[in-house]
């Protein structure tokens, strides 16, 4: 569904991506992982359109949307939750989870927040509170909420681990496997820590120093001591 | 060891053809110096040369590069915007005006000198009192001073002078110039002298530690202050020596109208220096030099195209302005950087055209 | 007694045009963060409209809706013609930009119309209103002012508090790249809050018109009364502005009674110690920083 080939990325005259290929096929969850600093954070801006690639393409369906501008690229089903949640501090809760549905093809506002609060009860109480009352955890689930709540098809997921209780995340991420089966969810799942996201995902691809160094199966990938010593600290 | 060996040979060999630029060359202070000594003989030679109109606005040039130059430490080095200079320019004006009041035959350099401490008093309680504003608060504050200081010249009209101001005599030059020497190149000449002596221990500042220092809190606030760096007292500073520039300026100002009156430091002044700076190139006290040219001369062009072009009276009066405006706004689309970027940037591509020009020569 | 009710009268009408004013400032520096100093000359400009089109003989009516109108699309050029450009550019870029325009517009509208001084219509009587016998210090004019800036400013909370697109209009101001990610048209949405803002402009230059009378600087004080206002009640807050507004309008109303020749000064002062003891106005929700 997704093709990313020779992707070449930089910041002035530092290489973030050098030549990276992979594919994300449909209905499925592919995890990107890689140390500090690889470049995948990169990676998932330069799809959603926010960091400009310097060569390579980015196709969707076989539609190059490297050259798009972010606010196209998400209306073409692709949601994008950002590295530390990107939650609007200065809205409630609610009017974030309403921000991502507007990007909604199909399905109304309200069911779209009552799905969000399904998923995450917790944001049902809280959701006249200004989104900076929430704590870290609650910020990401609520990151993830508005991002599904636009319906994407491909959603893009920067580190959501990232201050989430252990058993929130297993939530999560059996939700996400629940969309993928149920309503062909596809998802590029970042993640620094690669145990959890091996364990959900597919595929799985590791970044090192901005190049692809595996791309493979991820339980073949899991099983592989040397490059998980080698690359991702195990 | 081979390394420092050879440092000192070079060293060695380098001593005995210093000439003078090699002394001068390597010390800021001697260097600035020198070139503006070269640039006034090149100023008093081309002031014999034009009409005392010319010099008229010479010395106008003059006064809005030092009021500019101190602006350009504050705003483009400082990052502090200041809507207010001309009010600071005024003190110094009032401060001559009065100075010369009671004691007419005082000597200018004295009347100038009190005008900068009087000055820079002013700035020293406006910038404890604006220390902890930013950007558009700092913005609205300096323009109330704008706007507030000329009133108070109105309020105490016994003092001030009210509307009409207060009258300078304008100083006349000494007689061993000659007969025939206008008073105009005179003020001219002290102008320039001014201006240029102000932009040598600017130049001088910005490069110290003073200048690093300005700049650190200008691009990194909090930075500065996990430094160690007493943010409050050099944003202060920065305020006081940028205040003494525009007392100094507003003091010539003064001796260039004749008068100290309120009309003369609308907020519309403290606008156009803000205007020179950023249009000359924010930071750069060259640019601080072309903003003041621009300043002086596009609306003294257009003014004789206009009056030139048998318009009538309304779009006449009215197109110099709008044309500066026009420039103004083409000119900050075009070039981000003012005129110093937009030259820098030129030089720039001449480089490399040449350096790329040359590598062609060799390969080929 | 009845002196301090004309002064709170008087005062509150004039504040309601700086707090217009004030708003129009705010809505613009949360949009973008930047400070619109031409935004008294825009209104300027969109009153010389309105006077235009009454003189060809339309209606009070059609020239007040054609002026909010002109307003509306000026807004929208200015932001997308000279402010989208600068938009990563340093602030002070900005700042001359609308300098430039300000002085550009004060130039061209006398090239025009004439620069002689105008008189403008209100839509109102000017004299009181009599209630049984007794003239009350309030006029037509006065309530229509403070009613018209009331309804402008009540709609525009609603349309940001109630509506999408207010909802998008403000995720993009707070968070720009977060909008971009979800589908907002960001550009869109700045170039709508400029277009709003100049409405509110234009509606302070008309209904201040009549008792500044019409000239090509006539908002001049009216801006920096304005802006005052929004710098007192802070920038991030449009609740703030316009309380500030009203503040100005009362401050100023009262010290000119008093002393008229000190009127500007005391405002001033005051807007200065404000600012000494909350250097981010009165209402502004972000706290100090604090290192
Ligand atoms: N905005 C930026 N400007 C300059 N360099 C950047 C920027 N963002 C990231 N980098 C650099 O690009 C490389 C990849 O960063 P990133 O994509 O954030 O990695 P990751 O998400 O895997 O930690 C790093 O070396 C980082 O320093
Ligand atoms: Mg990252």
């Amino acid at each position: 569904m997704l093709d990313v080939s020779d992707l070449t990325v930089a910041y002035g005259q530092a290489v973030a991506l050098d030549q990276v290929s992979l594919t994300v096929p449909e209905r499925s969850i592919t995890a990107v992982l890689g140390a500090n600093g690889a470049g995948k954070t990169t990676l998932v801006r330069t799809i959603s359109g926010l960091v400009r690639g310097r060569g390579g393409s980015v196709r969707l369906d076989g539609l190059d949307i490297s050259r798009l501008a972010p606010e196209r690229v998400a209306r073409l089903g692709i949601a994008h939750v950002p590295e530390g949640h990107g939650v609007v501090t200065e809205l409630s809760v609610e009017e974030n989870l309403r921000l991502g549905s507007m990007a909604s093809r199909g399905g109304g506002v309200r069911q779209a927040l009552e799905e969000s609060y399904e998923l995450f009860p917790r944001l049902r109480s809280r959701r006249r509170l200004s989104a900076a009352s929430l704590s870290g955890g609650e910020r990401q689930m609520l990151a993830i909420a508005r991002g599904l709540a636009a319906h994407p098809r491909l959603l893009l997921l920067d580190e959501p681990s990232l201050g989430l209780a252990g058993q929130v995340l297993q939530q999560i991420m059996s939700k996400l496997r629940s969309l993928v089966a149920d309503r062909g969810l596809t998802v590029l799942l970042i993640e620094q820590n690669a145990r959890s996201a091996l364990s959900v995902a597919d595929d799985a691809v590791v970044l090192a120093l901005g190049q692809v160094v595996a791309h493979d199966r991820a339980a073949k990938l899991a099983a592989d001591r040397d490059l998980l010593g080698t690359y991702l600290g195990f | 060891m081979r390394k420092a060996v050879g440092a000192v040979r070079q060293s060695g060999r380098r001593v005995p053809v210093a000439s003078l630029w090699g002394v001068v060359g390597r010390r800021p202070l001697a260097r600035h110096g020198l070139f503006a000594v070269l640039v006034a003989i090149a100023i008093v030679i081309f002031s014999y040369q034009v009409s005392s109109y010319t010099n008229y606005n010479l010395a106008e040039v003059a006064v809005f590069v030092i009021a500019a130059a101190g602006l350009t430490l504050l705003t483009g080095v400082n990052g502090q915007i200041s809507l207010g200079h001309g009010a600071l320019m005024a003190v110094g004006a009032y401060t001559t005006a009065l100075l010369l009041k009671s004691q007419p035959n005082l000597a200018m350099i004295l009347v100038l000198l009190t005008s900068v401490a009087t000055t820079a008093g002013a700035g020293l309680i406006f910038g404890v009192a604006a220390a902890r504003l930013r950007g558009p608060y700092l913005a609205g504050a300096t323009l109330a001073l704008a706007l507030a200081l000329p009133q108070l010249a109105l309020h105490f009209s016994s003092l001030f002078g009210g509307e009409e101001g207060i009258p300078i005599t304008p100083p006349s030059a000494p007689s061993w110039l000659g007969a025939t020497f206008s008073s105009e190149q005179w003020l001219a000449w002290i102008s320039v002298v001014a201006a240029l002596v102000t932009l040598v221990l600017l130049a001088n500042l910005m490069r110290s530690w003073v200048g690093r220092t300005l700049k650190a809190v200008r691009d990194d606030e909090v930075a500065a202050l996990l430094a160690g760096i007493n943010v409050g007292r050099i944003q202060v500073l920065a305020f006081v020596i940028s205040a003494g520039c525009a007392g100094l300026a507003g003091a010539l100002f003064a001796y260039w109208v004749g008068l100290a009156a309120p009309a003369a430091f609308s907020v519309t002044l403290s606008l156009q220096l803000l205007i020179a700076i950023v249009i000359g190139g924010l930071g750069s006290l060259v640019g601080a030099v072309w903003g003041s040219l621009v300043l002086v001369m596009v609306p003294d062009l257009t003014g004789s195209l206009a009056s030139g072009l048998n318009l009538p009276s309304s779009i006449a009066n009215n197109l110099p302005l709008a044309i500066f405006g026009l420039v103004l706004m083409v000119a900050i689309l075009a070039f981000p950087g003012g005129i110093q970027g937009g030259l820098k940037r030129l030089a720039g591509l001449g480089r490399s055209r040449w350096r790329q020009h040359g590598l062609r020569r060799e390969s080929g | 007694m009845h002196t301090l009710l004309v002064l709170i009268i008087e005062g509150l009408v004039q504040g309601a045009i700086y707090a217009a004013l004030a708003l129009a400032l705010v809505l613009i520096w949360r949009a973008t963060k930047v400070i619109n100093f031409a935004q008294g000359a825009m209104a300027m400009v969109t009153t010389y409209v309105a006077l235009f089109v009454i003189q060809l003989g339309l209606s009070y009516w059609a020239a007040f809706a054609i002026a909010l109108a002109f307003g509306f699309l000026l807004g929208a050029v200015v932001e997308r013609v000279l402010v989208r450009p600068v938009e990563s550019a340093s602030p002070f870029n900005v700042v001359i930009l609308t300098l430039g325009l300000y002085l550009f517009l004060e130039a061209v509208v006398p090239m025009i119309f004439g620069g002689s001084i105008r008189s403008f219509p209100p839509a109102f009587a000017i004299t009181g209103i009599e209630v049984g016998k007794v003239q009350v210090p309030l006029s037509g004019f006065d309530l229509f002012t403070f009613g018209s800036v009331l309804v402008v400013v009540l709609l525009l909370a609603a349309l940001f508090q109630r509506t999408n697109l207010g909802l998008r209009m403000r995720a993009s101001a707070f968070s720009p790249e977060v909008a971009r990610l979800l589908g907002i048209r960001v550009g869109r949405m700045l170039t709508t809050g400029w277009a709003l803002a100049a409405v509110l402009g234009a509606l302070a230059g008309i209904l201040i018109a009549p008792t500044l009378l019409l000239q090509p600087t006539y908002m001049d004080e009216v801006f920096i009364f304005g802006f005052t206002g929004a710098i007192v009640g802070g920038l991030d807050s449009p609740w703030g502005s316009v309380v500030g507004g009203l503040l100005m309008g009362l401050v100023l109303t009262f010290v000119g009674y008093v002393s008229p020749d000190l009127e500007t000064l005391a405002g001033l002062a005051i807007l200065t110690a404000i600012l000494m003891v909350r250097p981010q106005g009165l209402f502004s929700g972000h706290r100090e920083r604090r290192v």
